[in-house]
């Protein structure tokens, strides 16, 4: 059985795996925020960061790799996308925001690139 | 217990599926399981509401109501079980996290922990007794508490209440409310596939979302009717006439569980007559308008009318402001200081505002790219979630509330936002784009939940802690903010309290357990912020003490009740602080109002004849 297909494989496996990537994300972002005492956001963000991580490990062991690789890509984008959303809030606002703000940053910014998609599809139809 | 608990929670919603699904059939409404049984809560309120203006409302009316949906539901399941295909093993996976996160739920809600010593002891679970004890909706003419929840809520949690007390009633919000919710999430999350990791994230989503979504007023019984109106616009559109009625019997129920919920289903609305206009032609959308709301005023008619009767208002504060003291002008802070600078400040005083208007602007971008009748329904969705957060400064300013009104929100925004992530690929077409969408509402909608920093102390978790383990210190160690109060204890003091008035009397009270009293035995009126709501001409709490008693005499009040061992658990520090806060409008009023009942009770104690005083709580008598 070829293991770079997508095909899926057992459940148990990946249900754990992704399991440890709940608590290894949550743990680091608590000890990063309580211990270390790191602004709450930077403890979040290596929280999700260490999250995402496993769940693309979980991916993997489930659907291979080019599942575990379209978790790691999509995961890059919205890094690069909320970068990108915290950069433009941090010139207008001279305000550093929360994860939640930069997220929200990015929904606008997909949702203008999908509609210029989809405009840009229909003009040259 | 606590299996007799939860077993009575299942049973309450088999019985909300036989209502919901007897109408969809009827209807030929093709509902899922979990949508006949939010149809279901919505007839029930219905149903409810009308038991309690006849003054029928009582526990053996409800549990052979109830028990007449069990037989429904029980008939339906049978039937869909026959009809229908066992569920496959991917939808099983699916559904696996909403199996678990539903019993941790319920474990939490069967006994509840956290009550506040204001909001939840001297008005909701009062309010909920007298409901259960007297039989009749809304009765109230001192507290205000009714006043815009319109007392909804407490047809579903007088079920709770009588049967196993106060201690059970989150098992409505938090038990019912909760399941609906996960079970709404769920079924769109097994129909499309998501599978074990996007099953658990949407739990984790929805329930980090509405962590701290209590005590007693409704939160999760919103969010569920208004989830469903919201997965139907991004799937059903253009709508069915069958659907305008269910619609009309949801919007009924949300305006009765709380009456802010005009906005969220205003914009909702409006969005659907435009994409039914588009469809149908005008003349039809016309009509599926005028038949929505025909049901929909025939459903919520005797909360209004009960509204009418003792707050002296259908539906505050839009058709009136009631029987409120003159001073209070008409509305918490009047419209005279409804200035811009005011709205700016306490439309910005709310934290999760440019996360909500940078979402719907996203998803607003994305309806845009949609076909006409299904681009309207996108954005009317982002519409009402604009709507909603700037609807705030309204209730701050009509309504007062104390957390700039963000509390009046969540449940429409909560709807909203979890409906756009459940459909996501519908939203967005479901390609790549879609990914990035659902990814970043992942991270984006607990943000939007009332206390966004996540490293705060959790009432939530506290609650589940003693749902859990039934003990007290190890909820406190995990939240405790100011005292809480056991609900069982009180039970005798009151009871000997109450002795000593004449059965059949009206009694005020101002005493630390109010929800102890028996309701049946004499007219109880409680006072959670005096002078908020009173018979007219409104009670004169700044005017002489003669004035008081002989306005108290007139509103059929012979007896008056005060704990002041305690200061009916309000501490005198509590008070001076929060008459501060310029900020919370409704907290600084009430605590000042209290102050002066308080002065006046202490007062009138040294007046009237005491007939009862075990040295923490007294009892007057004004009838001399």
């Amino acid at each position: 059985m070829k293991r770079d297909h997508g095909e899926q494989k057992g459940v148990v496996v990946p249900a754990l795996l992704f399991g440890v990537a709940v608590a290894a994300g949550y743990v680091v972002w608590r000890v990063a925020a309580h211990r270390i005492h790191l602004h709450n956001d930077v403890a979040v963000a290596l929280g999700l960061a260490v999250f995402v991580c496993g769940a693309a490990v979980s991916a993997f062991a489930g659907g291979g790799a080019r599942a575990g690789g379209f978790v790691l890509a999509v995961a890059a984008l919205v890094v690069a996308l909320m970068g990108l959303g915290w950069l433009a809030h941090l010139y207008w606002f001279r305000a550093v925001d929360s994860p939640g703000l930069t997220a929200s940053w990015t929904i606008v910014g997909v949702g203008a690139l999908s509609l210029a998609e989809r405009l840009t599809r229909r003009v040259r139809s | 217990v606590i299996l007799l608990r939860l077993g009575a929670a299942l049973l309450v919603l088999l019985s909300l599926f036989g209502f919901g699904e007897t109408l969809s059939r009827r209807l030929a409404l093709s509902s899922t399981p979990f949508q006949s049984a939010t149809i279901g809560l919505c007839l029930f309120l219905a149903g409810g509401g009308f038991l309690g203006v006849a003054g029928l409302y009582g526990t053996v009316a409800v549990s052979v109501l109830i028990g007449a949906g069990v037989l429904l539901g029980l008939f339906h399941v049978f039937r869909r079980l026959v009809e229908q295909p066992a569920i496959g093993r991917s939808e099983a996976i699916t559904a696996l996290p909403f199996l678990v996160a539903g019993i941790l739920v319920l474990l939490t809600a069967q006994h509840g922990f956290w009550f506040v010593q204001g909001d939840d002891m001297q008005g909701y679970l009062p309010l909920i007794k007298k409901l259960v004890q007297t039989g009749v909706l809304g009765s109230s003419s001192f507290s205000e508490k009714d006043f815009f929840d319109l007392g909804g809520a407490s047809v579903l949690q007088g079920v709770f209440v009588g049967w196993f007390g106060v201690s059970a009633v989150n098992l409505a919000d938090l038990g019912i409310g909760g399941l609906l919710l996960l079970g709404l999430i769920g079924e769109r999350a097994a129909v499309r596939r998501y599978g074990l990791v996007g099953a658990a994230i949407l739990v984790w989503v929805a329930l980090a979302l509405n962590e701290d979504a209590r005590p007693v007023s409704p939160v999760l019984l919103i969010e569920a009717p208004c989830l469903m109106l919201v997965l139907w616009m991004w799937e059903d559109m253009p709508l069915r006439p069958a659907h305008f009625i269910v619609w009309g019997v949801v919007a009924a129920a949300l305006i009765a569980l709380k009456s802010t919920a005009i906005v969220f289903l205003g914009v909702l609305s409006i969005g659907v007559f435009c994409a039914n206009c588009l469809a149908h032609g005008p003349g039809k959308a016309l009509k599926h308008a005028v038949m929505a709301a025909v049901v929909a005023l025939c459903c919520v008619a005797p909360y209004l009318y009960a509204s009418v009767k003792y707050a002296g208002t259908p539906l505050y504060p839009l058709l009136g402001t009631g029987f409120q003291a003159k001073e209070l002008g008409d509305g918490m802070l009047g419209r005279g200081q409804a200035t811009w600078n005011n709205l700016a400040h306490f439309v910005l005083a709310n934290q999760q505002l440019e996360i909500v208007l940078l979402v719907a602007a996203g998803m607003a971008l994305f309806a845009l790219g949609r076909a006409k009748i299904l681009a309207i329904g996108g954005i009317a969705i982002a519409a009402a979630l604009v709507a909603v957060a700037l609807e705030i400064p309204w209730a701050t300013f009509a309504i007062g509330d104390s957390d700039h009104g963000v509390r009046y929100a969540l449940p429409f925004y909560a709807a909203l936002l979890l409906g756009s992530m459940v459909d996501w690929r519908i939203v967005t077409g479901g390609r790549l784009w879609g990914w990035l969408f659902a990814a970043a509402l992942v991270v984006a909608i607990p943000y939007c939940a009332r206390d966004p920093d996540f490293s705060h102390p959790s009432l939530a978790r506290s609650d589940f802690v003693y749902g859990l383990t039934g003990s007290r210190e190890k909820a406190l160690a995990v939240f405790h903010p100011f005292p809480i109060f056991p609900l069982e204890e009180g039970g005798e003091a009151v009871a000997r309290l109450q002795q000593a008035a004449k059965p059949g009397t009206g009694m005020l009270v101002v005493v630390d357990r109010p929800y102890q009293m028996d309701f049946a035995r004499n007219r109880i009126e409680t006072v959670d912020c005096p002078g908020r709501v009173s018979p007219p001409p409104g009670m004169p709490l700044y005017g002489s003490d003669a004035q008081m008693v002989s306005y108290l005499r007139a509103s059929g009040i012979r007896y008056l009740a005060f704990s002041y061992g305690d200061n009916a658990n309000y501490t005198p520090a509590l008070m001076q602080m929060r008459m501060k806060q310029a900020d919370h409008p409704w907290s600084a009023y009430c605590s000042k109002a209290m102050v002066a009942m308080q002065g006046f009770l202490r007062r009138a104690r040294t007046r009237a004849p005491v007939v009862y005083d075990d040295g923490q709580t007294f009892l007057i008598d004004l009838s001399s």
